[in-house]
């Protein structure tokens, strides 16, 4: 596939096949002028199949990764072909597109290195059950870098050009609020933009209740404890 | 316990410790498992260097020797790591396996379109 842009956008997607269509047509009819690429991670359906005769650029990988290794795969594939900049578009429909000109505005103009798309910059967080864990997130990388993050959880983020070479081939690189913790500890320049999510359209969300508290658990350890000791890396 | 004896343990656990810490700094270990370790490691150096504690806590529970203590709570942490070991082991063989068959299919299908 031409490299058309200089940013592309990374769908991962595992077991999509019933948004999976609907988020790329939605991508070229709002974002045209960038190109993406969607990393099938290994989908039990058929998400793949659908990909395949849409016509849609496909990254298939051949056993199931996580999201880490999806996500990093596209990055791999964006440094390999020359890309300046990746940005993270769901396949569940949750992430709105239209906001990434205004992201790759912002981090061109600002010279940043991340773009984080937040839902609280202007709107204020709200205090439920669903939030504590992005509140404690918030407060343990506060904690370890002085800067606050309003939205630690979005994974809609846009990777500038120096971050490229090490989220595409680092084992310990992850599109997590962990690294995001490591990459502001390294001096990256973090920047969140405000933007509106929707709710997933279809399909089943990989996190329940107790899937969250663990994952938030394991966050939180790394942040606090881990990425504290790892060499910070000149970017 | 003899001062030597101590002094042996707190250099024996902070060596460890330091072996741990230079390995998560030079990230060649994944954050996941660092996690573990530096944990284990200080609990090593703060058992080493606070020696009554086992004593107390042995007191306690009732347990006969201290040793006995520490015997039951690094088996007890090495089973927990061992079996989660054995589950990675278990996903690492499944990918494999799938990375082998998709090859298999994937060369098949690739001739029968010839």
């Amino acid at each position: 596939m031409e490299k058309r842009s200089d940013l592309l956008i990374i769908v991962p997607a595992y077991n999509e096949s019933e948004s999976i269509a609907a988020v790329i047509e939605e991508l070229s009819r709002v974002v045209p002028q960038y190109d993406y690429v969607v990393v099938n991670d290994g989908s039990r359906d058929e998400t793949a199949a659908i990909c395949k005769k849409i016509g849609a650029t496909l990254l298939d990988l051949p056993a199931n990764l996580g999201l880490t290794g999806a996500f990093q795969t596209g990055m791999r594939y964006a440094y390999e072909k020359g890309y300046q900049c990746a940005v993270q578009i769901d396949a569940d429909g949750q992430h709105d597109p239209r906001y990434i000109p205004e992201m790759q505005r912002i981090m061109e103009e600002k010279d940043e290195d991340l773009i984080i798309a937040s839902r609280f910059v202007t709107e204020k967080r709200p205090l439920n059950a669903r939030m504590i864990g992005s509140a404690v997130l918030d407060a343990s990388i506060r904690l370890t870098t002085g800067r606050k993050i309003n939205d630690p959880t979005s994974g809609m983020r846009l990777y500038g050009k120096r971050l490229l070479n090490w989220m595409a081939y680092d084992l310990n690189s992850s599109p997590e609020p962990d690294t995001v913790a490591y990459l502001l500890r390294c001096g990256a320049r973090v920047e969140e933009c405000q933007v509106t999510m929707r709710e997933r359209t279809a399909g089943e969300s990989y996190l329940n209740p107790w899937r969250s508290v663990r994952y938030m658990s394991h966050m939180c350890m790394n942040i606090l404890f881990v990425q504290w000791f790892r060499k910070r890396r000149k970017l | 316990m003899s001062l030597a004896m101590r002094i042996l343990l707190i250099i024996g656990a902070c060596w460890m410790l330091t072996f741990v810490l230079r390995s998560v700094r030079r990230s060649r270990m994944r954050t996941e498992e660092s996690f573990f370790w530096i944990a284990f490691a200080v609990l090593m150096v703060i058992l080493a260097a606070f020696t009554d504690i086992i004593g107390t806590l042995s007191g306690w529970i009732g347990v006969e020797s201290p040793a006995n203590l520490i015997f039951l709570m690094v088996i007890f942490l090495l089973i927990l790591k061992i079996f989660a070991l054995d589950r990675k082991a278990a996903k690492l063989q499944h990918q494999m396996t799938e990375l082998i068959q998709r090859k298999a299919i994937d060369d098949a299908q690739e001739r029968e379109g010839q």
